[in-house]
């Protein structure tokens, strides 16, 4: 025979699969229109930059120089796939600017300029069609030609002088060395170090954050709709143990939330390396050699501390958001309370991204490790400051609240003040339908 | 002697904010008959069926079913009792069927068994292959068939029902009433329920409390009160003892 944790664990993911409210409100149609959300601007921004890297282009120009360099510029730019339509003067090429990527002007004294040894300017006419991203990288278009024709004749000047080209134009440059902890990273891109980081950092506390109000909105519900649905008689009356049922739900309800913060990981993680693979790095030292180095400074155990606390946070917000469904009579209401408690611990996960503890004690930084949800933001911080002692503060007292919250859920289910206590009580339902919520 | 099922010794109830619902309720239910607790509203009939059923506590005094004291060994006196709330309802996206094996899951000894729950259940309901849809899509009727099969296929020492035909149209409520009287008697079931329907007491009942204001203000087979208080019928009973009489 299946236990009684089984049974109630199988009655629960029938009903959430099967309840449109929870399955598609809740869990499909967030998802999807997340996925669809960072889908669009990832098709749209690799678009962009696609069609800006691509050579070609119709420009409109207008040579009021009518020499040497004017010419040869003119070629430079036939020679790289642009179609070149001359106006003899600004007003008539403005008018016929239609879809040309710009209007370019050689003004006169151009070439000689360059003769002489003068910086030479070209004046370049760009419309503004709309604030889409690939209209503002068709802009930046021009100004490359223009930079890769000016780098071309540097060079040949330079190689007319003798001197190195790369020389005059970074006599003096920098390389760039990371210090992080105790570790130093020689030749690195930061972005090798700062990506993981702000991962580490950033992206996983907000991301648990999210996690939290799906299991905290899962949880709620999965009491609630007892009440709603009237079986919550029926259950405390039934030969089973209220552990059994409170961990059943529990489970439940953390599995589906999984599922779900799994399908954001999973579309953030993509959308991610999506734009990451835009841009290109100059580093000499290997994204696994920067990543090795990165772990050591901030500790083997920060990634482990992390997951661990995260965990607890998501059992934290569970049990209190299920305690909180107690005392209401429907899913709504249940909702509704679960966000007032659950909104404000996201919050503070905000508020500690932007708390600098590095410079508090060691003692003020164990005590501020053990506030829930926000003890995500300082963890990697911990770990670089090397107080481990407040990192295993922050690591398990999220569970130690997660295990007196679900205690108390269990003690609570096993009295009458289920019944009996109300946070929210139904006064009336107006004529438009309104549910009014008094306390 | 027959074996005392309920016993119920000068119960009380105080809820929150300071309500009594019950002041020293007495009563006692024999093992094999079927007692009817009827009074007006609010008199502390469902009080008394959920402090029986182990959902509430009562301040003082005891109730015991089968010597089993129902606040300090609630987990035993569950094991013997099935309880059918007056506004009990069932898990809509489950099917008729997958909601008795719910049930049945949690009194069944082993798969055996379970099918025998169930299949006297789908007998009992007599919702034919309907059992199979979802129960969203039964009319309240079909619900409540269900739910007083689910009652009864675990063959409880005591069933507590509340109410068991409120809300019920005239056919829905004799069918259900049919089943409570066939399979309690041939699963020699006891059977405590709340009603206000005189009739339906008349038809079910071996012997009636009467509840008023907390208390058993009267007691006995429906023979007997109606020659007790000269009435025609227990309706007459009721009004002359609560005093709806003159209204």
């Amino acid at each position: 025979m299946k236990s009684a944790f089984l049974t109630i664990f199988i009655k629960e993911m029938k009903s959430i699969i099967r309840d449109p409210k929870i399955l598609i409100t809740m869990i499909i149609v967030p998802v999807v229109l997340t996925g669809l959300m960072y889908g669009i601007m990832g098709a749209m921004t690799t678009q962009a930059v696609k069609q800006a890297m691509k050579p070609g282009g119709e420009i409109l120009l207008v040579d009021l120089d009518h020499g040497y360099w004017a010419e040869n510029f003119t070629n430079y730019l036939t020679s790289h796939k642009y179609t070149v339509t001359r106006y003899k003067d600004i007003d008539s090429a403005i008018k016929n600017y239609d879809n040309a990527l710009c209007i370019l002007v050689i003004p006169k004294g151009f070439s000689e300029n360059l003769t002489r040894g003068y910086t030479a300017y070209l004046q370049v006419y760009y419309r503004i069609r709309g604030i889409s991203f690939t209209s503002m990288m068709m802009g930046y278009k021009v100004y490359g030609i223009i930079r890769q024709y000016s780098d071309m004749l540097s060079k040949q000047i330079l190689e007319k002088t003798g001197l190195s080209p790369e020389y005059v134009s970074s006599p003096v440059n920098g390389t760039s060395n990371i210090v992080i902890g105790n570790i130093t990273i020689k030749n690195i891109d930061p972005s090798q170090v700062t990506g993981p980081l702000l991962m580490l950092g950033l992206f996983v506390p907000l991301i648990i954050g999210l996690l939290a109000g799906f299991v905290a909105q899962l949880s709620a519900t999965s009491i609630a709709v007892e009440k709603e649905q009237k079986m919550l008689e029926t259950l405390l009356t039934l030969p089973l143990s209220r552990f059994s049922l409170i961990a059943a739900k529990v489970t439940a309800a953390f599995i589906v939330s999984l599922i779900g913060g799994g399908a954001y990981f999973a579309i953030m993680a993509w959308y991610f390396s999506q734009m990451s693979s835009l841009g290109a790095t100059n580093s000499s030292v290997s994204s696994s050699i920067a990543l090795s180095a990165l772990v050591k400074a901030v500790g083997m155990q920060t990634p482990a501390v992390l997951v661990i606390a995260g965990f607890g946070t998501l059992f934290l917000a569970l049990g209190i958001a299920l305690l909180l469904a107690m005392f209401v009579d429907d899913v709504r209401s249940a909702q509704i309370i679960s966000g007032y408690i659950i909104a404000p611990l996201m919050l503070s996960i905000f508020i500690g991204l932007f708390l600098d503890i590095t410079s508090m004690s060691p003692i003020q930084q164990t005590a501020i490790a053990a506030i829930p949800f926000a003890n995500l933001a300082f963890i990697l911080n911990l770990g670089l400051t090397g107080n481990y002692t407040a990192q295993l503060v922050a690591a398990f007292s999220s569970w130690a609240y997660a295990i007196i919250v679900l205690y108390i859920a269990s003690r609570i289910i096993g009295t009458e003040k289920i019944f009996t206590m109300k946070l929210f009580k139904r006064k009336r339902r107006t004529s438009l339908g309104f549910h009014l919520l008094t306390r | 002697m027959p074996t005392q099922v309920v016993e119920v010794n000068d119960l009380h109830k105080v809820y929150p904010g300071g309500k009594e619902a019950l002041k020293g309720l007495s009563f006692t239910v024999k093992e094999g008959e079927i007692y009817g607790l009827i009074g007006p509203n609010g008199a502390g009939k469902t009080t008394t069926l959920r402090i029986l059923a182990t959902i509430l506590e009562p301040t003082n005094g005891t109730a015991r079913i089968y010597g089993y004291d129902v606040k300090s060994e609630p987990e035993k006196v569950r094991r013997l009792i099935a309880y059918l709330p007056e506004e009990a309802g069932a898990y809509k996206y489950l099917s008729g069927l997958e909601f008795l094996d719910f049930i049945a899951s949690f009194y069944a000894e082993d798969e055996q068994e379970k099918r025998r729950m169930i299949q006297e259940a789908w007998k009992i309901s007599g919702l034919g292959m309907r059992i199979k849809d979802k129960i969203k899509t039964y009319s309240k009727g079909m619900l409540r068939r269900l739910l007083i099969a689910k009652t009864l296929m675990v063959h409880p020492k005591l069933a507590i029902l509340d109410e068991p035909t409120s809300g019920l149209d005239v056919i829905n409520s004799t069918r259900v009433r049919r089943i409570i009287k066939k399979y309690t008697r041939e699963y020699g079931v006891t059977v405590l329920l709340s009603s206000h329907n005189m009739l339906e007491v008349e038809y079910l009942c071996d012997r009636v409390g009467i509840i008023h204001e907390g208390r058993i203000v009267a007691e006995g087979s429906p023979a007997e009160l109606k020659k007790m208080y000269g009435a025609e019928n227990l309706e007459e009973v009721f009004a002359k003892i609560v005093g709806g009489e003159e209204i």
